[in-house]
């Protein structure tokens, strides 16, 4: 058995192939397939149209802030950081105890609802 | 100053995965907006740039479900804008050569765009932000396996989109 049918056996022959053409493999490993890609024509233009993807992938340019963009950049961080803050300064709503110390009479008014509510629902 | 040196980068990250400029920018900057309410829970087992990676590519995954969710015909829309931006970058002088460098980022663009958000960010991190297999798994929050995986489809799909361009050009 040649290394080239070794390779077409072996599960992930893809990876292995791919993983060779971005670079990716151990010395050991990559020394292997490098001799099956010598001997396997199929195995060479399958490395190929890797490697020519990786490259123009590789080449695509980098999107950047243009001039404008990157002058009101850190001014807009800072302006979101401060309404953070600003929010978490704001205070509280009120929970229930405060509540019912604030509306005495919403309070008991009700209290007084939910009885008669008890009330009505046990009756019937 | 931090905000400053690390920006582009950002941005650019940003931009890979949502592939429109305005979102791009947004996520940018609530990225450093979160990366300052978290920095006390940093502790620096990663770098700041894997840390910071994690954050955006979050934040990028998080705009686009949103906006799926929202109006499902955003992520078409954004074919035109992906495909005109590859048009529009720099190309070489010689016309012959540049015509087949503005194809071929065409059709890149349009195979990237098609990839799912999260193999997007995977493809991205390794091949333009030159990301180690270790970094792209704690920014992605996955496993090295899965990073793997994800990888290779990619590839295997990207090298396909390409393939009859690429064949022309030998």
């Amino acid at each position: 058995m040649n290394l080239a049918h070794w390779l077409h056996t072996l599960r992930g022959e893809g990876r292995r192939l791919a993983a060779y053409a971005a670079d990716e493999l151990s010395p050991a490993e990559r020394a292997r397939v490098a001799f099956v890609v010598e001997a396997c024509p199929a195995c060479r233009r399958k490395v190929e149209a890797y490697q020519r993807a990786t490259a123009a992938l590789r080449a695509l340019p980098r999107a950047g802030l243009t001039t404008e963009e990157a002058a009101a950049f850190l001014p807009e961080v800072n302006r979101r950081i401060d309404q953070g803050r600003a929010m978490m300064a704001r205070p509280a709503r009120p929970g229930l105890r405060e509540m019912v110390w604030d509306h005495p009479r919403l309070s008991l008014a009700s209290a007084c609802t939910a009885i008669l509510l008890i009330i009505a629902t046990s009756a019937s | 100053m931090l905000v400053q040196r690390h920006q582009d980068r950002v941005f650019n990250l940003a931009y890979q995965v949502v592939r429109n400029r305005e979102d791009a920018l947004d996520v940018a900057q609530e990225a450093f907006v979160k990366a300052y309410a978290s920095l006390p829970g940093f502790k620096g087992d990663a770098s700041f740039t894997t840390w910071m990676h994690r954050i955006v590519v979050n934040l990028a995954l998080d705009c686009l479900r949103r906006q799926r969710r929202g109006d499902p015909t955003v992520y078409d829309d954004r074919l035109a804008v992906s495909d005109e931006a590859a048009q529009s970058l720099a190309a070489p002088d010689d016309p012959e050569t540049a015509l087949e460098t503005r194809q071929v980022r065409s059709l890149l663009g349009r195979g990237i765009q098609a990839l799912r958000p999260a193999h997007r960010a995977v493809l991205i991190l390794r091949e333009i932000e030159g990301s180690s297999y270790e970094e792209i798994a704690r920014a992605v929050g996955c496993s090295l396996g899965t990073v793997t995986s994800r990888l290779f489809y990619v590839r295997r799909k990207l090298q396909k989109v390409l393939r009859p361009n690429l064949d022309d050009l030998r």
